[in-house]
């Protein structure tokens, strides 16, 4: 009490609202892992762990839950749109970082960023009623006249493509990271210290060469971040795909069928769960994606660190 | 800054005071019966000035909202069993009746044209049955020209009441379904894509070539989609209508000592449609000013919608169900005095 | 040709086409976007008419009616999401930029952040559901954690403010002097606070279980001020690190009290990085539907009351949407017109600010 006699009274309580502001958050992040775990704990108990993830019976009337389906249907989705986004990000942060002409830099890169700012079900409805009948009607019809036929990657096509599928969940979803995976590795890319990209030309390097072996190698590590950060939104994702997914429970080969992820279930189930352990089982969902986000971001946060420091040497 | 938090605190006022507001009754639960309640409640506010806000969630939603009481009556096609009643102290009556129907989307085929039986609606949501042309389609209908397309089965996502009577017919009729499946408010779908609630197979349904769903029926027709005939227990092919679900509710014997608990599906009325069904109120038994309040919107309802509801292809209630539960609300206290 | 100048030639044609493909990248780029808003606005303006703002929506088949309740609704839900958020994250973010800057605690608050910033939004719209709409009156654990951290910092606060007072007016008045008074003075200041803060927390217990009760607003507004707090939390954070330490010890050295140099020199200092912050998470929730879908639910009437369900713009999109009817449909674009318009609107506007203040 001494010391406070030093201290202005507006100082001591300023800084107390502002601790209490902080420890607000601190206690928010620990009640989310708290309140999870509780609400999860019947399922937790009836199901275990290893069983719950790797079931993939989610079956209300006999009250059997697992999260294999919804497990299989979030990282489908992700990976797949992951592999569509990344090459075209990529080139779209080449094109920024070098290829560009200096004034079309700044009206670009904010039309890229635009994409990341429409909501995600504007993302969804779009996906419904523009770009699934074209999926339905010409793409995936032609992809299974096509690749269909080849014999082991035709697994991949098998069923009848109506648009509600896989598929089409992923590209829109492909859709939406590209900005974010684009930003992120254009500024890592503009990062590349001048003095290397001029001696590489000096030596006769022409552009590619120099974003090749120059730019991407230095630029690596933080493109990996910014993946792993896209891969973490896209894991999240609920409206985008809710709309063209179909919501069925299974685990499917063929990208043109139905399927489901933790996001969609937990927004078409969550309010009509009767029982108590189907509601439980939700919750059990939620937390499993939550503990996936977290390990997805930790894995984020040690590329970019790391790529961070590697730029400060 | 002064004004700042002025002009915060007066919209905080407003946002908390239920005054401004008006009344309203907050219910939840099947897409069954959403139009016809919100059609109800369009007029009932026009005429009180009390809102009632039903979202339509599926009945298993309904069920789950009024258990935790975080709505003001749920509402289900699915009836609760006497013994979960006294569980999760409910009270459960009838509201309206009406029929689930399988729609279709065929190019070239009608509504009222594709004659199918349980035997067949059974293996085609197995997925046993493939495609359009499949033999037993053929001979139902041997004036229609089936294609050879791919059958895409639509089905509910989301808890559904509706599920519940399609299950429980299905169930009812074939044994297969009964083994591998069962009924209920949400099963495992062995094929096919959900869609979430009625409007949601509706939609599906619409937009998906070769397609077949179920919907409740005021949904077929507001969206004009192809209902097909059934065959009933009789042996008769009938075509969904109110007449036919007014056969099938004919047989139907509700008794209030089991709190109305009743699957009209099956029924052996001539001229009744298979998959009939009614939606129920579920209402907590320790709010009774609450559910006086409801109560008072069904009185009116089961006094001055019967119209409504037949315009929009439901069957009211008959008289006599009206009286049981009237009587119903007085032994339990629920009646609405005026 | 020498094998050298054969080379550079291949290298110089990799290197075309290279570059055309990362061109042809930027154009598919640009597509997608062009694709998604010549659709939106087709569809959109289409649907526009003075009906949608002023009259509410008609029973589901009928046509007309409006979306003047969901207009209403997102509006205040987001509104108190800001009042709720915008002040946490900010307030957050000055502690450990500054009061407790390099501390342990400051980089744990960080790192937590972080977290907070990467839960899905339709998880934190279950975890909201668990404390502020699942009723309370039935065990509900989580309902009682939250009133118990709730009381918590009320206690905290309150605790802080008696010790404050004890020490300025009390000693000062009764010129205490002696070691084991002072010493008593304190243990009966922390029994008075613990005993307010258990008497707080069954009060309040007491309280909310009649209140929250049901979906309401309030825990919309909640679930929205979830994803913002971190959001603004780093910005401010990150933003008052930029502001160079001379600066503050310019303003120390003229004998201001630490809360003045905050009010008035560092944050007016790292204001418009914060203010592009906060606005762009504004614009960032107001586009969110999964939170909404099980707090503030949805309502087919008009109204301002936040202790009920509430209708908002994006669930009503969602709903209209996955709907049969025409009608919907076309409603469903406008409204998504209407928020695409308005989020890119204010996300560019935040943009150019930045753009235009570091220019200079």
């Amino acid at each position: 009490m001494k010391k406070l006699k030093k201290l202005p009274f507006q100082d001591i309580f300023f800084g107390i609202i502002a601790f209490s502001a902080s420890f607000l958050v601190l206690s928010l992040i620990f009640s989310t892992v708290l309140v999870l775990y509780n609400e999860s704990s019947l399922a937790i108990h009836r199901f275990g762990i290893i069983n719950f993830i790797l079931t993939e019976e989610w079956d209300p009337v006999r009250e059997i839950f697992g999260a294999a389906a919804s497990l299989y249907g979030t990282l489908v989705t992700t990976v797949l749109s992951l592999l569509f986004a990344i090459p075209i990000a990529i080139g779209i942060a080449i094109f920024l970082a070098e290829v560009s002409p200096h004034l079309l830099k700044t009206p670009i890169g904010i039309a890229i960023e635009m994409l990341a700012a429409i909501p995600s079900i504007i993302y969804g409805m779009w996906g419904l009623f523009t770009l699934a009948p074209i999926m339905g009607n010409y793409i995936e019809p032609a992809l299974q006249n096509t690749l269909g036929k080849i014999p082991v990657i035709g697994k991949l096509f098998e069923g009848t493509p109506t648009g509600i599928d896989l598929l089409t969940a992923s590209l829109v979803l492909s859709i939406m990271i590209i900005p974010f995976i684009a930003s992120i590795a254009r500024d890592s890319l503009n990062l590349t210290p001048n003095i290397m990209k001029e001696s590489a030309y000096a030596l006769g390097a022409t552009k590619w060469d120099v974003v090749k072996d120059i730019m991407i190698p230095y630029a690596k590590l933080g493109i990996y971040g910014g993946i792993v950060l896209a891969l973490g939104r896209a894991l999240g994702e609920t409206m985008a795909v809710a709309f063209v997914l179909g919501n069925n429970h299974q685990i499917t080969l063929s990208l043109l069928d139905a399927a489901a992820t933790i996001t969609v279930t937990l927004a078409n189930e969550f309010t009509e769960a009767d029982s108590d352990i189907y509601l439980s089982s939700l919750f059990y969902l939620a937390l499993i994606l939550f503990v996936l986000s977290f390990v997805i971001l930790a894995i984020a946060k040690f590329f970019l660190l790391k790529a961070e420091r590697g730029y400060s040497r | 800054m002064k004004k700042i938090l002025n002009g915060i605190v007066a919209v905080g006022i407003l946002a908390s005071s239920t005054a401004i507001a008006g009344e309203t009754i907050n219910g939840a639960g099947a897409t069954f019966p959403y139009p016809v309640y919100s059609a109800w409640a369009y007029q009932y506010y026009k005429e009180t000035g009390v809102k009632l806000n039903y979202q339509s969630i599926g009945s298993g939603g309904g069920i789950r909202q009024i258990r935790n009481r975080t709505v003001d009556f749920g509402a289900s096609d699915a009836p609760l069993p006497p013994k979960k009643l006294d569980e999760y102290r409910l009270y459960q009556f009838p509201a309206i009746i009406g029929g689930v129907v399988p729609v279709v989307n065929i190019p070239g085929v009608k509504a009222g044209q594709l004659k199918l039986d349980a035997d067949a609606l059974c293996h085609i949501y197995l997925g046993e049955i493939k495609y359009w042309d499949n033999s037993h389609l053929k001979e139902l209908n041997p004036n229609l020209r089936l294609p050879h397309k791919k059958i895409t089965v639509v089905h509910r996502s989301d808890g559904s009441g509706t599920t519940a009577i399609f299950t429980h017919y299905l169930s009812d009729a074939c044994p297969q379904w009964k083994e591998k499946v069962g009924a209920g408010k949400a099963v495992n779908w062995p094929v096919g894509i959900g869609g979430k609630g009625n409007e949601g197979v509706a939609n599906y349904v619409k937009r998906l070539k070769y397609s077949i769903g179920y919907v409740e029926f005021a949904y077929a027709k507001q969206n004009r989609l192809a209902y097909t005939l059934l065959k009933n227990k009789a042996g008769n092919f009938v075509a969904p209508s109110i007449e036919t679900f007014k056969s099938a509710g004919a047989t139907a014997n509700f008794d209030p000592k089991k709190h109305f608990y009743l699957w009209m599906v099956n029924a052996p009325g001539k001229n009744a449609w298979p998959i009939a069904g009614a939606s129920f109120i579920l209402e907590a038994r320790e709010k009774k000013e609450a559910d006086k309040k409801v109560n008072k919107f069904f009185k009116w309802a089961f006094e001055n919608g019967d119209e409504i509801a037949i315009k929009l292809d439901y069957v009211p209630l008959p008289k006599e169900l009206k009286e049981k539960i009237y009587k119903y609300w007085k032994e339990n206290g629920i009646y609405p005095e005026e | 040709m020498t094998t050298a100048e054969k080379y550079t030639k291949i290298r110089k044609i990799k290197s075309f086409i290279a570059l055309s493909l990362s061109t042809f990248a930027a154009f598919i780029g640009l597509f997608w976007l062009g694709f998604i808003l010549f659709d939106v606005l087709r569809h959109g303006i289409a649907g526009l008419n003075w009906e949608l703002f002023t009259e509410d929506p008609a029973p589901p088949g009928i046509e007309g009616g409006g979306l003047r309740n969901a207009f209403v609704g997102q509006l205040e839900i987001v509104f108190f999401a800001v009042i709720m958020g915008v002040p946490i994250g900010m307030l957050a973010g000055i502690f450990i930029a500054e009061y407790a800057r390099g501390t342990k605690f400051a980089k744990t608050v960080s790192i937590l952040s972080d977290i907070m910033v990467s839960v899905p939004s339709i998880v934190v719209g279950t975890f909201i559901y668990a404390i502020l709409v699942k009723p309370i009156g039935h065990i509900n654990y989580g309902g009682v954690v939250a009133v118990g951290f709730l009381s918590a910092i009320i206690t905290f606060i309150f605790g802080s403010v008696l010790n404050l007072f004890t020490s300025k007016v009390l000693l000062n008045v009764f010129s205490v002097k002696s070691d084991s008074a002072v010493k008593l003075l304190n243990l009966i200041i922390n029994l008075i606070t613990v005993l307010f803060g258990v008497f707080l927390f069954i009060y309040l217990l007491h309280k909310l279980v009649d209140k929250i009760h049901g979906f309401n607003g309030w825990a919309g507004a909640a679930s929205l001020a979830f994803i913002m707090i971190p959001v603004i939390l780093r910005t401010t954070e990150d933003m008052l690190s930029l502001v160079p330490w001379s600066l503050r010890e310019a303003a120390f050295a003229l004998g201001a009290s630490y809360y003045h140099v905050i009010k008035d020199i560092v944050i007016r200092a790292a204001m418009t990085g914060i203010l592009t912050g906060v606005i762009l998470s504004i614009s960032r929730v107001a586009g969110e539907t999964a939170p909404l879908l099980f707090t503030s639910f949805n309502n087919s009437y008009f109204t301002m009351n936040m202790n009920e369900p509430i209708a908002s713009l994006t669930v009503t999109i969602f709903v209209y949407a996955t709907g049969p009817y025409e009608d919907w449909h076309t409603k469903a674009w406008a409204a998504s017109f209407i928020i695409t318009f308005f989020i890119l609107l204010v996300t560019i506007s935040a943009r150019y600010i930045i753009h235009w203040r570091y220019k200079n």
